[in-house]
């Protein structure tokens, strides 16, 4: 798979060619014993080529890719995809098993902010040490070293070992350094979340202007909203492996897709309580009464309830929420306490049924809580609990297939879709 | 081998400014600074010349046996801190190694550079000797900076291999100074040479530390040239060890990130 959008005609700054890495897992490096034993074959020790027990793990697979000069390439994956060690083989940090990687260029890889800072030395002195470790001159360094002060805003400090910064502090000279390393390619990993908020916006507007300047930058991040701004390519890491590639209105898509997909998955029964009333499955059906886990968004939904009980119970009230994932608040309810109704009486094994006719929800993952109260409406039966769990998606047609929106609004923002008009 | 020199050569702003912050680092926040460059030689100086100058009264070549110790100990102080300081570097460092790439020997190289100033820094003891002992000065002292170059190459020979063994094996941390310590006693620096039975003395000038120590004592005590013999077999041992080890050193290099 190959990134190829912006420019075609320059050569490519980045070009890996079938970029593998594999690494060892448990024991990183043997002891002496194993030295005596083995003297020979041991000073080579990844040469070895008897066969072995150990256990390995492909943190990339035939990777192939290339940058260009002038894109903006986000990498999103899941912890453990394989990006972080992506943007090691890319700044030499570390070779890959097989394949082929060539850089052109000098690349800033801000890996780690403020990676070799020196506790004991100054502010200044970190400065001329960590802007040659990236690669600056010490001339380079000094021509820049006011505007670096400036924008750590740490003029009074700078004289001051940089043991003595606020991590805040610490982090903003490290951002300050790297961004003025003025490379051909800027690599970023998830480096921005870094002092208090007024500072990140500077780093944000840094790199806004950074990728506005036509530059070239690599962004690795798990806020997917920013690599859609700041992103003209995105490459989709999942287990070693690129996915998917191209722009952002293709792969995110795909890559909600699938992270929902994952999230429906783990569908579980609601937990078993020991009480008079049990509910023993939950599930979703659709006009027709069809159970199903996924939805047209603005279609009607049926939230079906099977319960039992140890004995007769009179007149529970039901309580459920529809929320995001995970957070048990929720953002449309439907609960007998407010509505004052309640069935009269359940015995044994039953289905109890909840019917939105139209539930205005944008794609996503929900959840379902739900309670139960006691007839004397102080107690519950049943604790505020996750139920289940289903899907709104697109049509796939239809006037209300995707718009050309943001992501982030459809994904992030209010969920609850409600009909309105812009008047301009 | 040259392209990893023109690399290095690129990153000589780096390796400049690690070794200030070596030297910096090294007596921070210590009371005496740069006087411990001073005290350890000194210490061992005085130490042998009671022992070994007064109790056992060992030959000093005719020269008063504090300067004999001493400059034989400046040159093993400067080796032996090398050693010990320069192979552990790799490992200290893993945050960095581990996240940033640049040529790698440039830590063991910037924590030997900052032992070559501690060691011209108890070099100004020496000078103050010389003077008070009013020993000639002799046109045999322009031998002084090639033996310094071939004891710093010395150096870089055993430490650049070792540091990237260390890498993988941290043994190597514990044995470092077991053996140093074993072969201070296989230099000529408590005793004179000429009490080394003729016999042995073939192995014995195999070790790059016994030509190394000879020459000082021979060009500054006693104003003559080194021994071409010892001398000739420190250079040649020592270059052979920093062919092979700076090699060694750079085959190992990518595999650093992966096992620190």
């Amino acid at each position: 798979m190959v990134v190829d959008s912006a420019r075609g005609g320059a050569p490519p700054i980045v070009e890996f060619d079938r970029v593998s890495k594999r690494y060892r897992l448990g024991a990183s490096h043997g002891s002496l014993r194993d030295l005596v034993a083995g003297w020979g074959r041991r000073l080579t020790p990844w040469r070895a080529n008897e066969p072995d027990t150990h256990e390995y793990l492909w943190a990339l697979q035939d990777v192939s890719l290339t940058v260009r000069p002038g894109q903006v390439v986000g990498i999103v994956g899941h912890n453990g995809a394989g990006k972080t060690t992506l943007l090691k083989v890319l700044s030499g940090v570390t070779k890959p098993t097989s394949g082929h990687v060539a850089v052109e260029g000098r690349v800033a890889a801000l890996i780690e902010l403020g990676a070799g800072f020196h506790p004991d030395l100054t502010g200044r002195d970190n400065i001329y040490l960590n802007g040659a470790i990236l690669g600056l001159s010490r001339q380079e360094i000094k021509g820049r070293f006011n505007s670096i002060v400036e924008f750590a805003e740490l003029e009074k400090f700078i004289d001051t070992p940089v043991k003595r910064y606020s991590s805040g502090m610490y982090a903003r000279l490290g951002f300050a350094v790297a961004a003025h390393t003025d490379p051909d390619l800027l690599v970023v990993d998830e480096v921005l979340g870094v002092g208090d908020v007024s500072f990140q916006q500077k780093c944000f507007d840094f790199i806004h202007s950074y990728v506005a300047g036509d530059r070239t930058a690599l962004f690795v991040s798990h806020n997917l909203y920013v690599l859609e701004q700041l992103c003209n390519v995105l490459i989709w890491l999942d287990r070693g492996q690129i996915i998917r590639c191209g722009p952002p209105s293709d792969v995110l898509p795909a890559y909600f897709d699938y992270e929902e997909q994952r999230a429906l998955a783990q569908q579980t029964a609601p937990a078993p309580l020991d009480g008079a009333l049990r509910i023993e499955s939950v599930r979703f059906e659709d006009e027709a009464g069809v159970a199903r886990e996924t939805f047209p968004t603005g279609s009607a939904i049926t939230i079906a309830l099977e319960y039992t009980t140890t004995g007769p119970i009179r007149r529970p009230s039901f309580c459920l929420g529809i929320t995001n994932p995970g957070v048990g608040q929720p953002l449309i309810g439907a609960s007998m306490l407010a509505d004052g109704q309640a069935p009269p009486q359940l015995n044994g094994r039953g289905l109890l049924r909840c019917s939105f006719p139209c539930l205005p929800l944008l794609p996503r993952v929900y959840e379902v809580w739900g309670e139960i109260w006691h007839e004397d409406r102080t107690r519950t039966i049943v604790r505020w609990q996750r139920l289940g769990r289903f899907r709104i998606a697109y049509p796939e047609t239809g006037p209300d297939a995707p718009g050309t929106g943001s992501i982030r609004h459809l994904r992030a923002d209010a969920p609850i879709h409600a009909p309105y008009t812009w008047d301009y | 081998m040259k392209q990893h020199i023109a690399e290095l050569y690129r990153h000589r702003d780096l390796l400049l400014l690690w070794t200030l912050r070596e030297i910096g680092v090294r007596y921070k926040q210590s009371l005496l600074g740069a006087g411990w460059a001073l005290l350890q030689p000194l210490a061992l100086m005085v130490t042998f010349t009671v022992v070994f100058g007064m109790f056992i009264q060992l030959p000093s070549d005719g020269v008063p046996y504090p300067l004999f110790a001493y400059t034989a100990l400046l040159a093993w102080t400067f080796f032996s801190a090398s050693v010990t300081l320069a192979i552990p570097t790799l490992v200290n460092n893993l945050n960095l190694v581990t996240k940033i790439y640049f040529p790698r020997e440039i830590l063991p190289i910037a924590t030997i550079l900052a032992s070559l100033a501690d060691f011209f820094v108890a070099s100004i003891l020496l000078l103050a000797a010389v003077l008070w002992y009013h020993l000639p000065w002799s046109i045999n002292l322009l031998w002084l900076p090639l033996i310094v170059v071939v004891q710093v190459l010395l150096a870089l020979g055993v430490v650049l291999p070792l540091a990237a063994l260390n890498v993988f094996y941290r043994d190597v941390r514990f044995v470092v100074p077991l053996v140093v310590q074993l072969w201070m006693y296989a230099t000529p620096i408590i005793y004179p040479l000429s009490l080394v039975p003729a016999s042995i003395r073939p192995f014995y000038s195999l070790n790059p530390m016994v030509g190394i120590v000879d020459s000082y004592r021979r060009v500054i005590l006693h104003g003559s040239p080194p021994s071409f013999e010892y001398f000739g077999l420190s250079v040649a041992v020592s270059l052979i060890l920093v062919l092979v080890g700076y090699a060694y050193f750079k085959s190992m290099e990518q595999y650093f990130a992966d096992l620190i």
